[in-house]
């Protein structure tokens, strides 16, 4: 917490602590408690709770799709709130300018939530139209959605201006940069709760391990499941991309990386995600503020950069008994 | 607890699959359904399990009918064995049994269930590979595995339960094709269980069935023991190929022979 561009010791950051817990009376300097408790601390933890959300969701994600490639944006939630908050900066930005600062901030947020979860929901519908949703039809209706809101987001983009561009790359790339005591509640609420109801279809998603219809052999209501599984995933993905916007990667990953070391059993997977994802995810952002001083990389820039060729690396050396 | 079908049709898309079915599996037994490709065994096993459901007559299982259990609750009274499975992720064998033990467990698994699931591995022969990765086995070795899987799920049995077999002899070798089904007649007998398997291989069936039921266009057109109904007009009806029928040189059982001519 005290690294930086502007450098804090240590003792500081505790006195800070102790300060704000009421442990020390005596108050640190002032621009030092600003930078620490308002700037630094409420950034780490929505590292932390970004990160374990979206690698929860992945975990759940890839296995209610038996995918190794699935992430969630096979269930139109990231096409959507792209799409939502793509049309939001180009149309909206003018309607909102001259609104405070944070209006402007989480109005963005709200659109690419609902964006997100309003295409996610169309999957699902599309998926539902003959027979109740099966999985392979959702897979291809999230891949069409994703594709025309990819395409629709693209208009848009066309017609915008250059400021606009740069909002969207921005955007597109994902930051922690913004986070504030208000924006870490905002996200703490919906990822608690979405977490512990995904961590609760672990023993549904261990049967689903064998096929649907094993599963529903050995008593699983796959459909109850199913719906579960995108409503929550798409909600934890959802909140995270309102918030930092686009981060990719790490919901592909850090699920993997769990299963290489300690196999596909769902409980003790998505825990183990929900922490390697904080871990990471806290970690990949520091870099982030420190590599490029005293300006910042885009975070999502990092997490790809560096997991890639990392999990490249891990798949090649347990080719055998992987996959 | 006996299986038995009551007049069952099922149409899907207006083709008519199953025409008519009337048909009791026992209890205690190895039941085999027999029939040409696309005869309706595999329609008429996944209306008998629960899995689809016939626009005509009943199912029952004992003296209930199939819709009158949830799905949670017919997961403690029969277990399947698929065709084939694909798995995505490995895991290792134990766990893969303790899946059979998913509609027994309300949270974590304990040591009863794996006390079951290790007795079951071994009744497959497959207990020193309990610590393997599933993937690091040959397909044999698998389709063990999943056997011990299902009966797993059936664990000791002290209610009457049905077991139900789709083809379990397909990816198996000569030795393990035997050694299977030579399996499920012996826990059918041991557990006191409903046993039903589709087969393609009729000298498997002559050998281990008890009972056995022809199919052909989705209509059974004979049931009984080997000994009783199996002969050269049936199977020239059912399959289309002329036969001998033999008895086996060694063992008390019949052999057929088919010929196209």
């Amino acid at each position: 917490m005290g690294i930086g561009t502007y450098s804090v010791r240590v003792v500081d950051v505790l006195h800070v602590f102790a300060h704000k817990l009421g442990i020390s009376s005596e108050a640190p300097e002032s621009n030092i408690v600003y930078l620490i408790w308002n700037i630094r601390f409420p950034r780490i933890l929505m590292g932390i709770f970004v990160g374990c959300a979206l690698a929860i969701s992945g975990a759940a994600v890839q296995g209610l799709f038996r995918n190794p490639l699935a992430d969630p944006s096979l269930i139109g939630v990231t096409g959507g709130a792209m799409l939502a908050a793509v049309i939001f900066i180009v149309i909206g930005g003018s309607l909102l300018a001259g609104a405070p600062v944070m209006v402007q901030y989480f109005a963005l947020g709200i659109f690419a939530f609902l964006g997100g979860l309003a295409s996610t929901f169309l999957v699902y519908r599309l998926a539902s139209l003959n027979q109740g949703a099966q999985t392979s039809t959702l897979l291809l209706a999230g891949v069409a959605i994703t594709s025309i809101t990819g395409a629709v987001a693209g208009f848009f983009i066309y017609f915008s201006t250059e400021e606009q561009l740069r909002d969207i790359t921005f955007w597109t790339m994902g930051s922690l940069s913004g986070s504030n005591w208000m924006s870490v509640l905002v996200v703490a609420f919906p990822v608690l709760f979405s977490s512990v109801i995904l961590y609760k279809q672990a023993r549904g998603l261990d049967a689903l391990l064998l096929g649907e219809e094993e599963a529903e052999f050995l008593g699983i209501e796959v459909r109850k499941l199913r719906s579960r599984v995108i409503i929550h995933g798409a909600v934890l993905v959802g909140v995270c991309i309102a918030m930092v916007g686009m981060i990719g990667f790490l919901g592909l990953v850090i699920p993997h990386l769990v299963r290489l070391y300690k196999g596909a059993k769902h409980h003790f997977l998505i825990i183990a995600s929900g922490f390697l994802g904080a871990i990471v995810l806290v970690l990949a952002d520091l870099l982030a503020r420190i590599v490029v001083q005293p300006a910042e990389l885009p975070i999502g820039i990092l997490t790809a950069l560096i997991g890639g060729p990392f999990f490249f690396y891990l798949l090649l050396k347990s080719k055998h008994q992987y996959l | 607890m006996s299986i038995r079908a009551d007049k069952i049709s099922l149409q899907i898309k207006k083709q008519e699959i199953l025409k008519d079915i009337s048909w009791e599996a026992r209890s205690g037994q190895l039941s085999v359904i027999i029939g040409g490709n696309g005869a309706g065994k595999s329609s008429l096993l996944k209306v008998l399990t629960g899995q689809w459901k016939a626009q005509e007559g009943s199912v029952h299982y004992g003296n209930k009918t199939i819709d009158q259990y949830t799905q949670a609750e017919l997961a403690l009274k029969r277990a399947v064995l698929s065709q084939q499975i694909k798995l995505t992720f490995s895991m290792s064998v134990l766990d893969l049994v303790l899946l059979g033990r998913y509609p027994h467990v309300i949270h974590q698994v304990g040591r009863k269930d794996k006390e079951i699931a290790m007795n079951m591995l071994e009744k497959v022969g497959m207990q020193d590979f309990a610590k393997r990765e599933i993937f690091s086995l040959s397909g044999g070795q698998q389709q063990r595995v999943h056997m011990a899987r299902v009966l797993a799920q059936i664990g000791d049995s002290s209610k009457a339960q049905a077991l139900f077999l789709d083809e379990p002899t397909n990816s198996l070798d000569i030795h393990y094709q035997h050694s299977l089904l030579d399996m499920a007649k012996q826990v059918a007998q041991e557990m006191k269980l409903t046993v039903i398997a589709v087969l393609h291989d009729m000298n498997l069936a002559a050998r281990y069935a008890d009972y056995i039921a022809v199919m052909k266009q989705g209509q059974l057109i004979q049931a009984g023991t080997p000994e009783k109904i199996l002969n050269a007009t049936l199977i020239k009806e059912a399959f289309g190929v002329e036969s001998v029928i033999l008895e086996h040189p060694v063992l008390n059982c019949l052999q057929v022979i088919t010929y196209y001519s």
